[in-house]
């Protein structure tokens, strides 16, 4: 094999592209460690949860009263993509993960804005490196 | 002549990357001034809208915020009907950046928002209010 034949394969082989495509999202507010820690059934406020939390992401109302959501969300997508790159664009190998986590707190109040329910998860810890 | 060629040609393959920057903004800022004005039993919503403006979802536009919440990269508006006794001002900022590769390729996108929620009691006076300027944690 020449050495323009083993440049030309090289070239060839590089042209051929090899993609690894990584993106992370980070949607909204991190959720402080313990949010749900001072929140006490059928004494916090809606007054009170507002001060210590902040205004909800969502806010969903029901006929028993309002249902606060916080919620913060990542997600990590990780692609890899073997294609040609030039003439046809052709993809003859692609690998694609998505993982999407969340930290979802919902405070539940009554008509009279007193917590009547509360219920936190913390999902984003289990998001992987990848 | 073709053993310097293809060092040049590696060169050239490896010069295709880049990065990419983006920043984008939607609403109008809360006025955080205005924040210690507002007293609970006392300050009323026609005050309320004189000092923080059109509220979100009833005059401002939401492209930006329509756009991310079809891309699934944003929960929603805070509110999906315009209700008479809240009122909801939100500031939204996205940051993101890139490095484009060869053979690898790294985005990051973050989005927060400042946002200011009021309640309104049956006389429209503010019964009680909540606000977080979370844009602050994004990173520089």
């Amino acid at each position: 094999m020449t050495f323009l034949a083993r440049a030309f394969a090289l070239v060839a082989c590089l042209g051929l592209s090899t993609g690894c495509i990584l993106y992370r999202s980070y949607i909204g507010n991190e959720l402080p460690p313990a949010a749900d820690g001072g929140i006490v059934l059928g004494k916090t406020t809606k007054s009170d949860v507002l001060r210590d939390l902040g205004p909800p992401d969502r806010l969903v109302r029901q006929y028993d009263g309002d249902v606060f959501v916080y919620e913060y969300i990542r997600r990590n997508e990780s692609t890899l993509q073997l294609e040609e790159p030039v003439f046809t664009h052709y993809t003859v190998f692609e690998y694609t993960r998505v993982t999407e986590k969340n930290d979802r707190m919902v405070v539940f109040f009554d008509r009279g804005g007193v917590v009547a329910g509360v219920g936190f998860r913390r999902g984003t810890e289990q998001l992987g490196p990848l | 002549m073709t053993r310097r060629l293809l060092p040049l040609a590696l060169l050239c393959l490896l010069c295709q990357s880049g990065c990419l920057v983006v920043d984008f903004t939607e609403g109008q800022t809360v006025a955080v001034d205005n924040l210690a004005k507002i007293v609970p039993g006392t300050t009323t919503k026609q005050q309320i809208l004189d000092w923080f403006g059109a509220p979100q979802g009833i005059a401002d536009a939401q492209f930006l915020e329509n756009y991310l919440i079809n891309q699934e990269l944003a929960p929603g508006p805070v509110v999906n009907m315009p209700y008479a006794d809240v009122l909801v001002f939100r500031f939204t900022h996205g940051k993101g950046r890139g490095i484009i590769a060869i053979v690898w390729n790294w985005f990051e996108l973050h989005i927060a928002s400042d946002t200011l929620i009021v309640f309104f009691d049956a006389d429209d006076r503010v019964l009680y209010y909540g606000f977080r300027k979370g844009t602050d944690d994004l990173p520089r």
